[in-house]
């Protein structure tokens, strides 16, 4: 409990470190945004040797994470799991919680180098963009009810003016064509915060675009390949749950002072 | 129209919860807590209003979050605070922490109700920010508890009964935090195509959950384990409103 004491405060530490290296005033503001734009491992292999800063950071990071879980995953054996034959249901579920906070923990750090990400592109109706291995995304048309300038706003007006009133989040979307070897094998729509998604394939529509020297209308897809997602999403809703029935069982009844 | 009344009852309502701190030192706890139940019903007209003038829930930019959020603790604070479960004590903190939260109102005339951006009608970015300030709310509970039982020279079953509940209410926000984050993830995917990001604000909302973790750690050997815990949560609460308001603040 002592090391995990120590160590939780180190991460809390490092934490908010990270916060203020990613402030915007900070010169290591970009720098977070290309780690984002590909997988951890090739920013290690083509970016990190020139940010001695941030691959530092990122390092420790690892350290003191890799610290904690190893603490917790000896805790869970030696503490936690005999609490399992305890036969009390707080001390079960405060096992169960404790393993699946390891499993979520481990999500996040197995999604760092499972899967992938291609560059995320501005694309055009009728383009076609290759993914490899007889995969290639076709975008088939485009639908935007509203107007195109609202497109030019800066992030600040856009927040101002571009109300639900102006912009219909349903009603502009695309239509895309996943093929494979000339053949499309699955049709999608996508709008913002409507991806589309084909085993661990998942694409989604970030923002519209409007082309700066054609003002033709485009959309910036993102395109990653994630195996994990749906278990790390079906593990962290479990955590959740069986916090909330631990808190529930476990609500003690503070004695009025009257009484 | 609804406009020109929001500042009239924003200054009201910071003059009702300055009113319940008064009251607490010159007259009954009784009367200081009817001081602040105005002032909460107040933030509660004003939540009414803001939600009827936009046609949704009042949770974005500074200006609604706090509104929101000193509403939360009011509420929380009145409903089960009464039959002598609060302490005069409790009550006081309440009425300076519901005034501090608000006071920003005064002198910034710069912040108003945010315009209906469009990404507000999506589902999870509602229960995103429903569940972050709802937690805010419960965490401003839990916060002043902890702190009820931490300070002054009230007598050990009145401190003992308050840290039991700033317990309860740190696990409760925790829950509902964690909830916000899940929601928060499911954005990330659907909007950028990852569960998280390399971004200040995940390393902020990491920090929080593991601050929660931190009080909740505290090896039971240790000599004051029972002081540190209710030291820990408590800075944790108020660490957490602040940081999340101030950041609203800065937007």
């Amino acid at each position: 409990m002592q090391f995990a004491f120590w160590a939780i405060l180190c991460l809390i530490f490092w934490m908010g470190l990270g916060a203020l290296l990613t402030i915007k005033s900070s010169p290591y503001y970009d720098v977070f945004s290309t780690m984002n734009e590909q997988m951890i491992t090739q920013w290690l292999a083509s970016k990190a040797a020139n940010m001695p800063v941030i691959l530092g950071w990122f390092i420790g990071l690892c350290l003191i994470a890799a610290a904690l879980l190893l603490n917790t995953s000896l805790c869970i054996w030696q503490r936690i799991l005999p609490m399992l034959q305890a036969a009390r249901l707080s001390r079960n579920l405060l096992a169960v919680v404790h393993i699946l906070v390891i499993l979520v923990m481990a999500g996040h750090g197995l999604s760092m180098i499972m899967g992938e990400k291609y560059e995320s592109s501005v694309m055009f109706p009728g383009q076609i963009k290759n993914l490899g291995g007889g995969y290639s995304l076709r975008m088939d048309s485009l639908v935007f009810l509203d107007d195109p300038a609202l497109l030019r706003l800066s992030k600040h007006d856009k927040h101002l003016q571009m109300t639900r009133d102006v912009f219909h989040l349903k009603g502009n979307h695309a239509i895309l064509m996943l093929q494979k070897d000339g053949r499309t094998i699955e049709r999608s729509t996508v709008g913002i915060l409507a991806p589309f998604d084909h085993g661990s394939l998942h694409i989604v529509l970030k923002t519209f675009i409007l082309g700066k020297k054609n003002n033709k209308l485009g959309a910036l897809i993102i395109i990653v390949r994630n195996p994990l997602a749906n278990p790390f999403f079906i593990i962290y809703a479990l955590m959740i749950t069986t916090l909330a029935w631990y808190v529930f069982i476990t609500w003690k009844k503070p004695v009025s002072p009257q009484a | 129209m609804p406009h020109t009344l929001y500042p009239p009852i924003v200054y009201t309502a910071i003059g009702f919860f300055g009113l319940s701190i008064l009251l607490t030192q010159i007259a009954s706890q009784k009367l200081a807590r009817t001081a602040h139940g105005f002032g909460t019903a107040l933030c509660g007209i004003l939540v009414a209003m803001l939600i009827w003038s936009m046609q949704r829930l009042p949770l974005f930019g500074a200006y609604e979050a706090l509104i929101y959020t000193t509403f939360l603790i009011g509420l929380l604070e009145a409903f089960l605070g009464k039959n002598g479960t609060s302490s005069p004590r409790q009550t006081l903190i309440t009425g300076v922490v519901t005034t501090l939260i608000l006071l920003p109102l005064v002198f910034r005339s710069d912040l108003f109700p945010r315009p209906n951006f469009f990404i507000y009608s999506s589902p999870l970015v509602t229960c995103f920010f429903f569940c972050r300030l709802t937690a805010l709310g419960i965490f401003g509970y839990a916060g002043i508890s902890y702190i009820t039982a931490t300070v002054g020279n009230d007598p050990s079953a009145i401190r003992h009964g308050a840290e039991i509940r700033g317990r309860n209410f740190l696990l409760l926000g925790s829950v509902v935090f964690l909830i916000s984050e899940f929601a928060g993830s499911m954005w990330c995917y659907a909007g950028w195509g990852d569960s998280w990001r390399w971004s200040g604000n995940f390393f902020r909302s990491t920090m929080f959950f593991l601050l929660i973790m931190l009080g909740l750690h505290i090896p039971s050997k240790w000599k004051h384990a029972r002081a540190y815990s209710t030291l820990i949560g408590g800075f944790t609460c108020m660490f957490i409103i602040a940081s999340i308001l101030i950041r609203q603040l800065m937007e």
